[in-house]
């Protein structure tokens, strides 16, 4: 009965250090990808987005997304009365 | 058992639900994907970095709109699916998702692109034809839902009554 623990108890040390080395293989892998794509990261602050950001503002920021509210706003009115069809 | 008759609310929480996932599919395919057209694209055309980054930020503002559609969808459904008066109809749920889905289409079609001009389906030569075709896919996405929720009227049967009442086993498809 001892014999078979700790034939059991090799077998999970076994298992686990397989889990842990493939978790190691797989962690070296995604930092290496994210290190040589560091060139492609987006950038939040640089000149263009600031331009971007700016054109959003100046091109009347409340008439577009007004603008762009329409459909939905609609399509909300419509659902919002077939809510009372077949109601008791 | 007392039959369910108050349609209204799958209805209304399939036109919510279809809104928002039939604007995704038009974020997702005609925007992203295929870069056919970005939400004003015609008022700045994406040619550079800035008007492209001006242009994500306006999708992003829709997908935003087509998310909180869904949201709201989804919570009416979860609200009619506690109501007992609330018949559990597959084809009047589907049949809302694609009047949901071609009332925006239809309604944007006309509003965005045609009226306004903020953008066009692929901008071009044909540009009217593409155009006119995204609004007429909507008209018979509204004529399909329609028809869907005509034949959903004879479904009576509440969520769960399939469960409770062993003579339900489907719900009526007559």
């Amino acid at each position: 009965m001892a014999e078979l623990a700790i034939t059991s108890q090799r077998m999970m040390n076994r298992r686990t250090r397989k889990i842990a080395a493939r978790a190691a293989v797989w962690t070296s892998g995604i930092l290496a990808a994210l290190t040589a794509a560091g060139a492609a990261w987006a950038c939040p602050n640089c000149p263009a987005a600031r331009a971007a950001r700016q054109q959003v503002c100046d091109d009347g920021l409340a008439q577009n997304l007004a603008i762009a509210l329409v459909p939905f706003l609609l399509v909300g009115l419509v659902s919002a009365w077939a809510e009372r069809i077949g109601k008791a | 058992m007392k039959k369910a008759t108050h349609h209204g609310a799958v209805i209304s929480s399939g036109i919510l639900l279809g809104t928002g996932l039939g604007g995704f599919i038009d974020g997702i395919v005609l925007h992203q994907i295929l870069q056919w057209h970005n939400m004003l694209s015609s008022v700045r055309p994406p040619i550079d970095l800035v008007s492209m980054k001006y242009n994500m930020v306006w999708d992003g503002l829709f997908h935003l709109f087509t998310w909180i559609m869904t949201a709201a969808g989804l919570a009416r459904l979860w609200s009619a699916g506690l109501r007992p008066d609330v018949p559990w109809s597959t084809r009047t749920f589907v049949g809302s998702l694609f009047l949901g889905w071609g009332l925006f289409n239809a309604i944007e079609g006309v509003i965005d692109h045609q009226i306004l001009g903020l953008h066009h389906v692929r901008p071009g030569e044909a540009q009217l034809a593409w155009d006119l075709g995204f609004i007429a896919s909507g008209i018979l996405m509204i004529a399909a839902g329609l028809a869907a929720i005509r034949k959903g009227r004879a479904d009576t049967a509440p969520r769960g009554a399939f469960l409770t009442e062993p003579s339900l086993n489907r719900p009526s498809h007559a």
